[in-house]
């Protein structure tokens, strides 16, 4: 039916129908007339008994006239409007991908459809759009058929944790049109959404309870676990939690938690096992119910450690306080070499080292403070309190990058050679405050860091869901695989070598590998520790803005072509019942 | 209306009334005025009781009246006839109920037609004597007080009237005055009536608003006499109900007056009063047109 209402409101003059039912039902205050033949009336009925309010209902030309002025009332206030049969409208749907909207997934098709179709009414032809406010995802639908896209929402899985939602929107309302709808489907009131956006709210607020992080410590063989377990709700919460091996739970323990607490729980590895898992029971919010542990297993250096005399001590703290690091043994190939040089004289290997000039080198005469260039491994430090003896490094190359300057004497540089990379140290660091400058360790360890990122070795850790993935693909190589392990076997995602940047965690909790061709790069658990997005008391259910609505259907009708005669015949009825009125005795 | 406004009414009702008895007056023509033992025998006589006549003795007659002077004289019992044996006798009821003050017109028009009737009566040396029947039963009224303009104050009324009881004399004529707007058999009245060789006529009045009522939608319609209140939403089908009870009321009783020869003489309020005994009474018999 290409019928709409532009003022549903106007439904409420309906209420004069009873209203002049009961009026002409009630017994109106009558007119006292003394007569002298009443008793020849006894015969004539009926008769109103005195004192009853209302009378049985008695249609009179004036009841009908009324009622009919009622319905024509009632028509020209509900501002009649037929859809154009040329009209059409592009509605595009936003579903917001953040994990708190898990809780809502089993209604969320139904809550979708039902604000949906007043919007399919308001044009004769609707075409219809889904996505979601990842902009890692496509279009989910594109369509006119409603059905289709709600079967869309039916397999839709959110996948990240707190986010913007503002550039998914951009893009939506560029895609609607300036005539387009663009409805946002989110569990709370968005922060300064786009103006034309209609926001549907589909949020449940409920008390839950899940893991919120996990922290692995210790030596290697000897880690111990850490995790937190927090109570999302206003009242006390008992809950008991799993320590699962191999898919079989090996202990439970019982938990009770006050409103808003977190507690730790600790423990160590099973016996033989580099993972586990900790479970509890699934609740309104599952996806915090699963928490994934494995054993780290960083990328371990080989350092070889040749320090300038004077600089042993503090080469040995910085190499024991960085993690994963072996000292080289003989007939082991270093990854790093820590030595002492004499500048302009540097061997032509392809290691990655860290050079330390001797302390004979020439010195150099440089004034003023130490200045940065703009670089990752400069990036954030101060160099203000660096008080050193610049040395000679001699002439730099193209392949040489000054990281740190004071005057024309460079500093810190940044040589590679090859796929190596060395770091030349303009300053005697035995005689300077270098080992107590906090800008010059963390350049140090970010070098090392480097250094380790860039080794071709496998690791395993502990991530965040959905959390980016820098591992050393080969650019040159194949395809470039995320596994994830489910509970109806694996799950991979493939990602072209060309997006290895790209590479994330699964979305979702649970042990996953990352691999490009036979090689395995990665061995991982990620955890679902978004602590925004697992408190679901904040979330909110709310409509569709009324007007929203009406202004595509005023857009895409036209008004009722006989509202003048309408208009008119309710006159001539209202002048009619009036004429028609019994006079009064 | 206060007492000297009244009087004033009354004063010149019984004035007009005067004039109209000189043309049209109460049937006595046609009543055969039999007293204790005569005939009537003409107006203009007078008011006193003066010997008039003789006549031969009847068997049955009241032997306290054989003039013996003439048995001496001519040794035949004859009888003495006086002039109050003659005279026409007129008991003169007026219905003292509320109804009969219903509308102006309906006042104005019963106090007409007790006037004259009370004029008619006395004009033709009749005597006349006034009864008001009201709630509780019938009291006399004076004829110097309704002469005097002095009116009975209306009252209720408590269903029928008795009649019955009332104190008619032998062969008067009885003129009742009412608007027979009461239920019940017109029998008991009619009977009491004619009671004691009596001859009756009816002089009823109405208002046009009794006859065909406007009334229309809810109205509370109260009894003037009773104060019974009764709600009735009047239409079409109610007003057309109600003429047809009240034109079979007084078929009712025309027709049981006229089974006994009693002129129902039906007045209409409005209007003069010449034309309107002429419309109504007239034809029934109830006063008779003076050449």
């Amino acid at each position: 039916m290409n019928l709409v209402f532009g003022n549903p409101a106007g439904w409420w003059a309906l209420l004069g129908v009873p209203a002049i039912l009961l009026v002409h039902m009630l017994q109106i205050r009558a007119r006292e007339i003394p007569i002298s033949t009443l008793f020849l009336l006894d015969h004539v009925g009926p008769e109103s008994r005195e004192g009853r309010v209302l009378d049985r209902l008695r249609t009179s030309p004036q009841l009908w006239l009324q009622l009919l002025a009622v319905l024509l009332l009632t028509w020209l206030l509900l501002q009649p409007r037929w859809i154009r049969t040329d009209s059409f409208q592009r509605v595009v749907v936003v579903l917001d991908s953040s994990a708190s909207m898990a809780a809502v997934l089993n209604d969320l098709p139904n809550r979708v459809h039902d604000a949906l179709v007043p919007l399919g009414r308001t044009s004769a032809l609707t075409e219809w759009r889904l996505m979601e406010s990842d902009p890692s995802r496509g279009a989910r639908y594109a369509g006119t058929s409603l059905p289709g896209l709600i079967g869309r929402i039916k397999d839709w899985t959110p996948r990240l944790g707190a986010h913007a939602l503002n550039p998914a929107l951009g893009v939506a309302r560029s895609l609607a049109g300036p005539l387009g709808a663009v409805i946002l489907v989110t569990d709370h009131q968005p922060d300064n959404p786009p103006p034309g956006i209609a926001v549907l709210g589909v949020g449940v607020p409920r008390n839950q309870c899940g893991f919120a992080g996990l922290r692995v410590d210790g030596e290697p063989g000897g880690e111990t676990w850490a995790a937190a377990i927090r109570n999302y709700g206003d009242i006390p919460a008992e809950r008991s939690w799993d320590l699962v091996v191999d898919g079989q739970p090996a202990s439970r323990r019982e938990i009770r938690l006050a409103p808003d607490e977190t507690r730790v729980v600790t423990g160590a590895f099973p016996p033989g096992r580099d993972r586990f898992e900790l479970r509890m029971p699934p609740d309104a919010l599952p996806t915090d119910d699963r928490l994934p542990v494995l054993r780290p297993r960083p990328k371990r250096l080989l350092v070889a450690s040749q320090p300038p005399e004077g600089t042993e001590p503090f080469v040995d703290q910085l190499l024991g306080a960085m993690p994963a690091i072996d000292r080289v043994r003989a007939g082991q190939e270093p990854d790093l070499v820590v030595y002492g040089f004499t500048p302009g004289v540097l061997p032509e290997t392809a290691t990655h080292r860290i050079c330390l000039p001797r302390p004979d080198a020439d010195t150099a005469d440089a004034d003023g403070l130490p200045v940065a260039e703009s670089h990752t491994l400069t990036r954030d430090l101060s160099w203000g309190g660096l008080l050193c003896r610049p040395v000679r490094l001699g002439p730099l190359t193209d392949a040489d990058q000054a990281l740190v300057w004071q005057g024309s004497a460079p500093l810190i540089v940044l040589r590679r050679k090859g796929n190596s990379e060395q770091l030349l140290i303009g300053f005697d660091v035995a005689a300077s405050n270098a080992d107590r400058v906090p800008a010059f360790v963390i350049l140090l360890h970010r070098f090392v860091e480097r250094i380790r990122f860039a080794k071709a070795a496998p690791t395993a850790d502990n991530v965040d869901v959905n959390q980016s993935l820098a591992l050393p693909f080969d650019p040159a190589g194949e395809e470039i695989v995320v596994t994830a392990e489910t509970e109806t076997g694996p799950d991979p995602y493939a990602y072209p070598v060309h997006q290895g940047a790209l590479v994330r965690a699964p979305f979702f909790s649970g042990f996953f590998t990352v691999a490009q061709g036979e090689q395995t790069w990665f061995d991982g658990a990620a955890q679902f520790a978004d602590l925004r997005e697992a408190d679901l008391r904040h979330t909110e259910s709310f409509k569709l803005p009324d007007h929203h609505v009406r202004d595509l259907r005023l857009a895409n009708s036209r008004p009722d072509p006989w509202s003048a005669v309408w208009g008119a015949l309710l006159m001539l009825v209202v002048l009619s019942a009036w004429a028609v009125g019994e006079p009064v005795s | 209306m206060n007492g000297d406004t009244d009087a004033a009414s009354l004063r010149a009702i019984h004035a007009r009334m005067k004039n109209v008895v000189r043309g049209i007056r109460l049937p006595f023509r046609r009543h055969n005025w039999r007293g204790l033992a005569g005939n009537w025998l003409g107006v203009g006589i007078g008011s006193s009781i003066d010997f008039q006549d003789h006549r031969p003795y009847l068997p049955g007659d009241d032997p306290r009246y054989i003039d013996w002077q003439a048995y001496a004289r001519t040794g035949a019992y004859t009888m003495k006839l006086y002039r109050e044996e003659v005279s026409p006798r007129v008991d003169l009821v007026l219905d003292n109920s509320l109804s009969m003050d219903i509308t102006e017109a309906k006042r104005s028009r019963f106090r007409e037609l007790v006037y004259f009737a009370m004029e008619s009566a006395l004009q033709t040396g009749a005597g006349v004597r006034i009864f008001a029947v009201g709630e509780g039963g019938w009291k006399p009224i004076p004829l110097p007080a309704l002469a005097g303009y002095q009116w009975p104050r209306p009252e209720g009324a408590d269903g029928f009237p008795g009649l019955g009881a009332l104190p008619f004399r032998h062969g008067s004529m009885r003129v009742w005055i009412t608007d027979l707007l009461f239920s019940g058999s017109p029998e008991s009245g009619l009977r009491a009536l004619l009671a004691g060789r009596g001859r009756a006529v009816i002089l009823a009045p109405f208002a046009t608003e009794e006859t065909a009522p406007t009334w229309s939608g809810n109205v509370e319609l109260r009894d003037c006499e009773t104060g019974f209140r009764r709600r009735q939403r009047v239409g079409d089908p109610e007003r057309k109900a109600y003429r047809e009870a009240y034109h079979r009321h007084f078929e009712l009783w025309t027709d049981q007056c006229r089974r006994r020869s009693i002129p129902l003489a039906r007045i209409p309020a409005e209007g003069d009063v010449v034309d309107a005994l002429l419309q109504g009474a007239v034809r029934e018999g109830a006063v008779e047109v003076l050449t």
